[in-house]
């Protein structure tokens, strides 16, 4: 699954450790989910959406997710 | 993370009494008279098994250490905490197989202590088979940390 967090995190000059502690995560899940190697669940979707101030489907690309 | 801090320390003061039992019996066998050689309890069994408490010894030591460098530094202890809940590492966890492997390794390996009274050999192929279960589990882990796990690594 595609994803924005790479740019939101560079926009913000976040490094993938800082974000994962304040996500509550490890910087390695992070760096799976930027690369698309591991979905997060709904809780850590809203989690990293919540941290950088939009929504779920704004930071998460659902277009490959079939109907 | 007060709760962290207190699931932590009640692990340590688990391990503590672990450490000192098996320390205990240690010392009984080395310092002390010893557990006695009979018909049954063969110097492979006793020596087998000082071996054995002695590993669990270094273990039990080695895990309390990581705790008490984690608990004297706050944000040490947040990426212990993070680590150990991380729903990705939970993943790998769980389609390894590795906590029921582990568990069956324990298992089989408190099975071959008794099993040693009686017959060396059953003893020694279940001890094989708990080894086995063990590196079963580790690989397991590894395949599945690689394949959920990016080597890409941009920490800026």
């Amino acid at each position: 699954m595609n994803t924005k967090i790479r740019e939101l995190r560079k926009a913000q000059k976040l490094s993938q450790a800082e974000l994962a502690l304040a996500v509550g995560t490890t910087r390695q899940t992070i760096t799976s989910i930027e690369v698309g190697k591991y979905t997060a669940s709904l809780v850590l979707a809203y989690k990293i959406a919540r941290y950088f101030g939009q929504t779920i489907e704004e930071v998460f690309d659902f277009s490959e997710v079939e109907e | 993370m007060a709760k962290m801090k207190k699931q932590i320390e009640r692990r340590i003061r688990i391990l503590w009494v672990g450490f000192f039992i098996l320390s205990l019996l240690n010392a009984y066998d080395n310092i002390g008279p010893g557990f006695p050689v009979t018909d049954y309890v063969s110097e492979y069994i006793l020596e087998f098994q000082q071996g054995l408490r002695a590993g669990g010894i270094l273990v039990i030591l080695f895990v309390i250490c990581r705790y008490m460098l984690a608990m004297r530094d706050e944000q040490k202890l947040k990426k212990l905490f993070y680590r150990m809940t991380d729903e990705r590492m939970t993943m790998v966890r769980m389609k390894s197989g590795a906590p029921i492997m582990l568990g069956s390794a324990v298992a089989l390996l408190a099975v071959s202590m008794v099993a040693m009274y009686f017959n060396t050999t059953v003893s020694l192929t279940l001890i094989a088979c708990a080894v086995f279960l063990i590196v079963v589990a580790a690989v397991g882990k590894v395949v599945w940390n690689a394949r959920l796990t990016s080597i890409e690594d941009d920490s800026q």
